[in-house]
């Protein structure tokens, strides 16, 4: 056991030094540099962008580069190209906003998948599994963002209330119970919205899992033992059928940085995925960078922290 | 008569066939009587048994004909609940892979304990006590630290005994054993037999063994009935069917048998294969393989023709 932690730990941190290589090269050879954002900017002289290269150590050879931004990264005294602030600070209070829109989707995600999926694949067939497959199949064929404009014109239109933003603008005066309601209703819709597809996606892994199991040698000698269905299925069925989503568990971590673009962007919410999006287009290599160095390291972790699950759970698992 | 099995038709429905698995057998099996169902692979013999129980899946398979009269029910129409209660309660079932009966999430013991209390309404001590002696009864070392093994710790032949532990938890008066050597070595194949018999005349019990194995069937059968496609070719005692068999597939099945007398010899094989049981030959289902087939074998069904006390063959050429 502490042995694997050990070569578990020396394992990744050799990936994850590769990883930074590969994610700094990879920026690097996309095309345009942050001074060659907006050429046609008539305040950006040649001897501006020679003045901005050589600030942001642009002109120094790439592997420089490289040792100049972790070094950085790592005093935490990195900076953003656009605005000079740090980096850090900048990650975490949007870390802060996408936080509560993370943990509502996931937890709508993981609990509603589970008893449609076990549910369909019970009754195998029945009315309940067809509609199940229907919708679910729906749902993923439907675009994000144009539900996201059916909920919207629906919330909005039948309930009257407004949906963009974080909150109201301008309802600093209200009184506690308003502003937690308005709070809510504002978290609520981007949150289901972002929970559908993984419901729908979900859902279905869980019924095909859960209906291989049920297949199984050991769920018939359930059967024959006399135990009720639902001791078959819930105890000897399920357990066996969740084993593979330990692994799935583990990789929900990295969402936590990674936010989601087009909601976010559609609800005008002030988190990661705009961010980053946004610095995507204005080149803003230590943004981009540093995202992409924390998602990586909580994948690792993700993946460590599975491991660890199996071990609790299958108890073939001997580490 | 402990279960009486009358005219069972077992059907699977595909998408434009349907395989007639079971196609009306009847077989009885008495009070602490040992009966072996044999047969080659895909004769029906499997789906017999879980039949019984009500295990095989439903659809594709489906119930066409007959009844399974255990004790005078009809355990074809009992409700879930009804069968539920009959299930390891009063038969019990042992299964042809150990390695993948028994569910490898679960130790041992939870699973041994698990079987005692659906049925009965037992204390954790006791529980304790009665997981352990039948482990001691089946003959497993140390029970007491293996109750917390998992499967996935023990060997092939432990876990087969487990298995049959597990169907002994409840005092059943009948266990359907469905190939339950198949899967082993030789040698650990005898040990099971050995504790299957011995556990037999200890307990009065009734089993019904499946098998294709007729080295075992000699060893532990009262009574034999041998399947073929779906129907009974023959049935009678066991020295009626070793000494004197009547139906060509069985004589066949005897003649295959390596035996001193013939070393050195080619093992006889029956020519041709089990027909698919969605194209079953009309008339005797055996008659494409059959050195003694008569014209009137390609149209007519045959009839049980009697050869003495409780020796029936389905043949009319040798019947005669």
């Amino acid at each position: 056991m502490v042995s694997f932690i050990g070569r578990s730990m020396v394992q990744k941190t050799v990936t994850l030094f590769f990883v930074s290589i590969v994610s700094f090269l990879i920026i690097h050879l996309a095309p345009g540099e942050p001074s060659q954002v907006d050429p046609l900017n008539p305040k950006f002289t040649p001897e501006m962008v020679e003045r901005f290269r050589k600030e942001f150590h642009l002109d120094k050879p790439l592997y420089v580069q490289y040792i100049y931004f972790y070094r950085d990264l790592f005093t935490g005294k990195i900076v953003s190209w656009k605005d000079n602030q740090s980096v850090l600070i900048k990650i975490w209070e949007r870390f802060l906003n996408s936080l509560p829109l993370f943990i509502v989707g996931t937890i709508l995600t993981w609990t509603l998948s589970f008893p449609v999926g076990i549910r369909s694949a019970i009754f195998r067939g029945g009315l309940y599994d067809r509609s199940a497959t229907f919708l679910s199949y729906l749902l993923i064929s439907i675009p994000g963002f144009f539900f996201a404009y059916i909920l919207i014109i629906l919330v909005v239109t039948t309930l009257h209330v407004p949906v963009i933003g974080m909150e109201t603008f301008g309802l600093g005066a209200s009184s506690w119970g308003n502003m937690l309601m308005d709070r809510i209703w504002h978290l609520l819709i981007p949150s289901v919205l972002g929970a559908t597809g993984g419901i729908a996606v979900l859902s279905r892994y869980v019924r095909s899992q859960m209906l291989e199991v049920e297949g199984q040698d050991y769920v018939r000698t359930a059967r024959a033992k006399g135990l009720p269905p639902d001791q078959v299925h819930y105890k000897h069925a399920l357990r066996n059928a969740l084993l593979p989503f330990v692994t799935m568990f583990g990789l929900i971590l990295p969402g936590l940085i990674g936010g989601s673009v087009i909601i976010e962007s559609i609800f005008s919410w002030p988190g990661m995925g705009r961010m980053a999006y946004e610095a995507i287009l204005a080149r803003d290599y230590p943004i981009i960078l540093t995202v992409n160095f924390i998602s990586a390291v909580l994948v690792l972790a993700g993946t460590f922290i599975s491991d660890i699950l199996y071990l609790v759970v299958d108890p073939r698992i001997r580490l | 008569m402990l279960l009486s099995v009358q005219d069972l038709k077992v059907y699977f429905r595909g998408r434009d066939t349907v395989a007639r698995a079971v196609d009306g057998i009847s077989f009885d099996i008495r009070h602490g009587e040992t009966v072996c169902l044999v047969g080659e692979s895909g004769c029906g013999k499997t789906v017999s048994a879980l039949t019984i129980l009500d295990l095989i899946p439903r659809p594709p398979g489906e119930v066409m004909a007959g009844k399974v009269l255990f004790k005078g029910t009809d355990l074809l129409k009992l409700d879930d609940v009804g069968m539920q209660k009959i299930r390891g309660n009063h038969i019990a079932m042992v299964f042809q892979e150990p390695l993948t009966s028994l569910n490898p999430v679960f130790t041992i013991g939870n699973q041994i304990a698990e079987a005692i209390l659906v049925h009965e309404e037992v204390g954790s001590e006791e529980l304790r006590k009665r997981c352990i002696q039948l482990l001691k009864d089946i003959g497993i070392p140390s029970p007491e630290q293996r109750l917390k093994d998992y499967p996935h710790q023990m060997s092939g032949g432990q876990r087969q005994r487990v298995m049959i532990a597990m169907a002994l938890a409840c005092n059943p008066e009948l266990i359907i054993a469905d190939e339950p050597t198949t899967a082993l070595d030789v040698t650990v194949q005898a040990q099971i037999l050995n504790l299957m018999q011995s556990i037999q005349q200890t307990s009065a019990m009734s089993v019904l063994y499946i098998t294709h194995d007729l080295g075992v069937v000699a060893n532990i059968a009262d009574r034999v009935y041998v399947m073929y496609a779906g129907i009974i070719a023959e049935q009678g005692d066991t020295a009626q069917i070793f000494n004197n068999p009547r139906h060509p597939y069985t004589q066949g099945l005897l003649a295959s048998l390596p035996s001193r007398s013939r070393r050195g010899e080619r093992l006889h094989s029956i020519p041709g294969k089990v027909p698919d049981p969605a194209y079953k030959p009309p008339g005797c289902p055996f008659h494409p393989r059959c050195p003694l087939a008569i014209e009137s074998c390609k149209i007519q069904f045959p009839d049980m023709v009697e050869h003495g006390e409780g020796h029936l063959s389905r043949c009319p050429v040798t019947g005669d």
